[in-house]
């Protein structure tokens, strides 16, 4: 198993890229991609720090009844806000909240990867369940699933020595 | 010793993280909805969210038109203003971007959306006509083609000529789609 997480080093190698030019390509794209992702994480994460989701989080509370005067009352993220989201605001914000800074550090230095990309891929879930979808989610969604599909924290990040130390762990592959 | 090629491999590393810390620090910087949060249509969260519909009644006089439900006689105008686009959906991936940097340019900027407007006169609704609305913050206009309202007084005005037509204000949603629901309906049934 460390052979096969050494194997992916030879991404970067002169040889590596010269016989495979378009999975190169898509390699540097993919990483590029994630790297853009993470800090729109990030910066969404620390705004909401800053905003005082985690400190006082009513505010969370505020959003959900707002949105809940724009909704259908027959819609099914009508019955989500009012049966799950509003009750347990305070953990949806804590959730929500520190969910995306875990995801952006995760996809960012490349640690955890793929579960940093499954705990983003939640919370879109729940953004778009709690009635906040729109046409800019499918791009996200997509990506998600570009991120959680190819081992990226083994071409660059903590991922790939961590996987050497630890190669029965699953949480670095 | 260190190699290069952990060297190398830490730089690349630390390059983005070092990029997100920078434009973190500017999260913050992001239209800021307090400077526009007494603008008609703008909620204690912002401008007009992308999936969200409106409803406005525009009415002749001096003073703002009663907004607890659509008159049932009278002349007035209703405007509906519709979800965004797609395509203008797809767009606020960028304009978050951008807003992280300068704000200005999209508060000046806005966003366009379809508005279904709806005329009546003396209680006789006239057929949907379909216009392509500006939400715009700096100045604070709200655009429909031929009218405007002015965000920060609701004064309805002439586009063209910025004559005085009358006042705004925003109606109940689900009251309101309701009743055009039964106009519409009532028009295609003639």
């Amino acid at each position: 198993m460390k052979e096969s997480v050494a194997n992916f080093t030879e991404v970067w190698t002169r040889k590596w890229i010269s016989a495979h030019p378009v999975r190169s390509l898509g390699i540097v794209l993919h990483l590029l991609l994630r790297t853009l992702f993470a800090i729109f994480w990030l910066a969404a994460g620390i705004n909401k720090v800053r905003k005082g989701w985690l400190t006082e989080p009513v505010i969370l509370e505020n959003m959900f009844l707002d949105r809940l005067t724009e909704m259908p009352p027959d819609a099914f993220a009508t019955l989500f806000l009012q049966n799950f989201a509003i009750p347990l605001y305070p953990l949806v914000a804590w959730v929500i909240t520190l969910g995306e800074l875990y995801s952006a550090v995760g996809l960012l230095i490349g640690i955890t990867t793929r579960p940093a990309a499954g705990v983003s891929l939640f919370i879109l879930a729940g953004l778009a369940t709690g009635g906040y979808y729109d046409a800019s989610l499918i791009p996200f969604f997509l990506l998600n699933f570009m991120f959680l599909a190819w081992p990226s924290g083994l071409w660059l990040g903590l991922d790939r020595r961590l996987a050497q130390r630890h190669p029965q762990s699953r949480w670095f592959r | 010793m260190i190699s290069t090629t952990l060297i190398r491999w830490r730089l690349a590393l630390a390059m983005p993280l070092m990029a997100a810390v920078l434009f973190a620090g500017r999260a913050s910087a992001q239209v800021n909805i307090d400077a526009y949060r007494d603008y008609f249509l703008v909620g204690q969260f912002g401008e007009v969210c992308t999936m969200c519909e409106v409803t406005v009644i525009c009415a002749a006089g001096d003073t703002p038109p009663d907004a607890t439900a659509v008159p049932e006689t009278g002349s007035f105008t209703l405007y509906d203003l519709q979800t965004r686009t797609f395509w203008s959906q797809i767009s606020t991936i960028w304009e978050w971007f951008i807003a992280n940097f300068s704000p200005a340019p999209l508060a000046a900027r806005g966003h366009t959306r379809p508005a279904h407007v709806y005329k009546v006169e003396e209680g006789r609704w006239a057929p949907m006509q379909v216009v392509e609305a500006r939400l715009v913050l700096d100045p604070g206009v709200l655009e429909f083609g031929a009218a405007s309202i002015n965000r920060v007084t609701r004064e309805w005005l002439d586009a063209s000529t910025g004559k005085h037509l009358g006042y705004c204000e925003r109606l109940p949603l689900w009251d309101t789609l309701d009743v055009i629901a039964q106009h519409t309906a009532r028009g295609s049934d003639q």
